[in-house]
């Protein structure tokens, strides 16, 4: 016990140690007071949107007695709500768009649209909590660890502590815990505080400390291994640093630009230039040929495919979905090539321990690769249910009425 | 004297094994952020070339058609890849790099290589700007850290001092040495890249002579950021009794200034100016084109007519011809609603630009504490891969998209009297409608949107050599 008054006093005394951590505690509170601002932001938005897109819908649908005019001048808000833990780790959010507005027509033209973000914010990323926890705090670490023994030693005092502490155990142990404890204190307090106000629970902060803990661990025991080489001060530090090149920027820049190389992807523009063009080629194509692909894959239509006038609705939404039908494998490829991105990026993380803290944070604050797939899924399934929902209106030729109306699909965002 | 003292430097260096070591990983770095980038680059604008010659021929050969029906369809704008995105590829991931040009609407670019990314942490877009704002202060740090304190541990300032060196050339030639060695490997990189930029260079659209600008303006900024680490440094090395202390001191400061800093700038800037969500921009659009369209029997709306006949005949219309002209009416009023609505989406194009600039105002601000975020901006916009570099070819995309449009309308117009929609302009036709001949901005235009940035950095620069020779000159403790 007197060992740990000991350090702690030792601790208290020594400036330097002192300034490392108030910065991790202010850049732990900083980053958790931005992410909590940006997810209340983004709350904000979605709810305004969410119901200006209802009193949109209400206006609109006493305006238009045709079904064709309804589908296609009704937006429909799409939107991925954040989770209640997304402050800590913005992730895909600031690349991946997370609302989209959707109508009836072909779904590739309207679901790889661009957010109006700053794209020089998005390149230079978030300063979030993980970003504090997984990049910065590793440093603070090597600031605070790296002359544990080495400043002993050139102050001629090492070979003295050591045997006078023996006895009561290596003291280097007890002095490096208390500074690796007090960082954690420093990063997981805010966290623990943000997460209580932003209303994340025990089941998401208790693996996410874990996983700060975890992080932390790693690089107490790299500065450890690297002082036991029994280098001067400045040697472990520049190595230390050198590791966390090498773990945190070089590491994972090789893993990036191996994925990219093992997963090539289709060309996105691409699949826009080659669903435009089946769009557009079917307005001077006879009706049949918009029809028989159509009605492949839509049997139930089958009786109702006569096209007798120059323009019809049915034929209009027809080609929409055949426009989709068109690229659906280049579409299914691109899907496909990114999730086997993100899964090989995901075992290959192992090298990068900060790598991979960010990613399990992000998976964390749902906030990952798979999030945003997940979602685009859902933006899938919701249109598909739209399309369903119109066509046999479309196709029957009913009447727009009040009650026909109100069975349309509604966009449910996930539950937090 | 001084050349003594740069000798003695010198030595040093090259015996001190972790400079060397460092400097090696420096290199290599380097020659892996060159690789990677030209091969990313390279790939990518042969995508683009590949892509406009499929579109063209896609639209080429479209046959007889509705000129209106292929305005729909219209064209895409690619944007060239900008040769030194090798060296700073810059926003260029993150900004959609295809526009489609189509009739009613100036849509937003799409396709962001970002969102195929692999999810890690940011840090891993790695290029040679990046090596050289994160990796170059280590280097300089390394080389200067223990210059003076060092000295003064081991006595041999005192015997420097005391052999007559002043402490003013002194300082000149361990910074002359440290300045030139960061200024060598920059001086490298920037060459290696330039030069390959300039063999590589194809239809991009960027002259010979603006790639070397560039490339000089470069080795300019990113020298005026090395004088400035160089000098900080010493100054530490100055200011601090022992090496180590030194060594520590400046390491977190560039824990705090390069690492931290710039992203921490980013996210103020956000919060205090966010940036509008694409459906919040989209529902303001749509209700400002709404309010601008002034009603069909207004004098306004009748001018636009006017304006738009008389263009299309390339003549002055006379008194009350307009309503006797046999011209397809279909085509007058869709030409007049697309230049009635340019108006309002150059406004809100010109808005949601503004608002990046007013966050990169504020972040420019922030960079008195940090150079390291003025020179990120300096370097994206001297290579031309910043948000500007982007606003310029969408402005320009839109005005291929006027003037495509307008073509179609045109034609319809006059040539599809009494036709309406049925109206078909032949095959031959599009081959009339003019092709997008993209010009990048040339470097004057990055010099005056970069004029900001350069002060800052030049102050930095100017301050932190005034204060090493300031505390330098007769106050240095030996």
């Amino acid at each position: 016990m007197s060992g740990l008054v000991r350090e702690i006093r030792f601790l208290a005394s020594d400036r330097a140690a002192l300034l490392w951590l108030g910065i991790a505690l202010l850049v732990a509170c900083v980053s958790v007071v931005l992410g909590l601002r940006e997810i209340a932001t983004q709350r904000v938005v979605l709810n305004e949107l969410i119901e200006i897109d209802s009193a949109e819908r209400e206006v609109l649908d006493t305006l238009y007695q045709d079904w064709g005019d309804v589908a296609y001048y009704t937006f429909h808000l799409t939107w991925d709500s954040p989770s209640d833990f997304a402050f800590a780790a913005l992730g895909q959010r600031d690349t991946s768009p997370w609302k989209h507005q959707i109508r009836a027509l072909a779904l590739e033209g309207q679901i790889y649209e661009t957010d109006a973000e700053n794209p020089d914010f998005a390149l230079i990323g978030r300063f979030d909590f993980a970003f504090a926890a997984n990049l910065l705090a590793p440093l603070l670490l090597i600031l605070l660890l790296h002359d544990l023994r080495s400043a002993e030693r050139t102050a001629g005092r090492y070979e003295l502590l050591s045997a006078t502490a023996a006895s009561q155990g290596s003291p280097w142990f007890a002095r490096a815990a208390l500074r690796v404890g007090a960082l954690t204190i420093c990063l997981i307090g805010p966290l623990w505080a943000g997460g209580l106000l932003g209303g994340a629970g025990a089941s998401t902060l208790v693996p996410a400390s874990l996983v700060v803990i975890l992080h932390i661990a790693f690089w107490w025991g790299v500065c450890a291994l690297v002082d036991r080489y029994g280098w001067s001060s400045p040697v472990n530090l520049t190595a230390l640093v050198g590791v966390w090149l090498a773990f945190a920027v070089i590491v994972p820049a090789a893993i990036k630009i191996s994925v990219e190389s093992i997963v090539p992807l289709p060309d996105g523009g691409e699949i826009l230039l080659t669903q435009r063009e089946a769009v557009n080629d079917a307005w001077d194509l006879p009706k049949a040929a918009t029809m028989e692909p159509f009605i492949e894959r839509h049997p139930e239509w089958a009786d109702y495919t006569e096209v007798s006038q120059p323009f019809e609705w049915k034929w209009y939404y027809a080609f929409q979905q055949v426009g989709d039908q068109t690229v659906e494998p280049l579409s299914q490829a691109y899907r496909d090539g990114r999730i086997r991105r993100d899964r090989l990026a995901g075992s290959l993380a192992w090298l990068s321990p900060p790598a991979l803290a960010e990613r399990a944070m992000q998976a964390l604050a749902d906030t990952n690769v798979a999030a945003t797939l997940t979602y685009e899924q859902r933006v899938r399934a919701f249109h598909k249910a739209l399309r369903e929902y119109y066509y046999p209106r479309l196709f029957r030729g009913e009447p727009v009425s009040t009650v026909s109306l109100q069975q349309r699909p509604q966009f449910r965002g996930k539950e937090s | 004297m001084i050349g003594a003292i740069i000798g003695k430097e010198l030595t040093e260096i090259r015996r001190d094994g972790r400079a060397l070591g460092l400097l090696g990983i420096v290199g290599l770095l380097l020659v892996l952020g060159l690789t990677t980038g030209l091969a990313t680059e390279n790939a990518r604008e042969r995508e683009v070339l590949q892509a406009q010659a499929d579109d063209a021929a896609v639209f080429l050969e479209q046959g007889e058609k509705n000129p209106h029906s292929a305005a729909h369809f219209s064209r895409m704008a690619h944007k060239p890849v900008a040769p030194l995105a090798s060296f700073d590829p810059g926003v260029a991931a993150y900004m959609g790099q295809v526009i489609w040009l189509e009739a009613h609407s100036r849509n937003p670019a799409m396709f962001r290589a970002a969102e195929d990314a692999p999810g890690l942490s940011r840090l891993e877009n790695f290029s040679i700007a990046g090596v050289l704002t994160l990796i170059l202060p280590l280097l300089v740090v390394l080389l200067g850290y223990g210059s003076i304190a060092g000295e003064r541990e081991r006595g041999t300032l005192r015997q420097l001092v005391g052999s007559g060196a002043s402490p003013t050339r002194l300082l000149l030639g361990k910074f002359t040495v440290i300045a030139g060695v960061g200024f060598a490997v920059l001086a490298a990189a920037v060459a290696i890249s330039t030069t390959f930029s300039l063999l590589s260079l194809s239809e991009s659209g960027y002259s010979g002579g603006d790639l070397a600008l560039r490339g000089l303006s470069l080795l300019l900024v990113y020298g005026l950021y090395i004088v400035c680490l160089t000098a900080l440094t010493l100054l530490v090395s100055l200011l601090v009794a022992e090496a180590r202390t030194a060594l520590l001191l400046l390491l977190g400061i560039w824990v705090v200034t390069v690492v931290g800093l710039p992203r921490l700038s980013a996210s103020i800037a956000e919060q205090v100016y966010p940036s509008p969500d694409s459906a919040s921009f989209w529902e303001d659009t749509r209700a400002s084109l709404q309010a601008n369209r002034p009603p069909s029997d207004s004098e306004d709306y009748v001018a636009v007519e006017r304006e738009v006949v008389e263009r299309a005949l390339g003549r002055e219309l006379r008194e009350g011809e307009l309503d006797d002209l046999e011209i397809n009416r279909g085509a007058l009023r869709l030409e007049v609603s697309e230049v009635i609505d340019t108006e309002a989406y150059n406004a809100a194009y010109a808005e949601l630009f503004a608002n990046y600039e007013r966050q990169k105002n504020l972040r420019q601000m922030l960079s008195i504490f940090s150079p390291a975020i003025a020179l990120q901006h300096l370097s994206r916009t001297l290579s031309g891969t910043d948000v500007s570099a982007h606003e310029h070819f969408s402005v320009e995309a839109e005005i291929q998209r006027n003037n495509i449009v307008r073509a179609m309308n045109e034609d319809m117009l006059l040539n599809g009297a009494g036709e309406s929609f049925g109206y078909l302009a032949p095959p031959e036709f599009w081959e009339s409608v003019p092709e997008f001949d993209y010009r990048p901005p040339s470097v004057a235009l990055a010099w005056s949107e970069g004029i900001r940035d350069l002060t800052i950095l030049l102050l930095w620069g100017l301050a932190a050599v005034a204060a090493m020779f300031w505390f330098g000159g007769n106050r240095v403790r030996v």
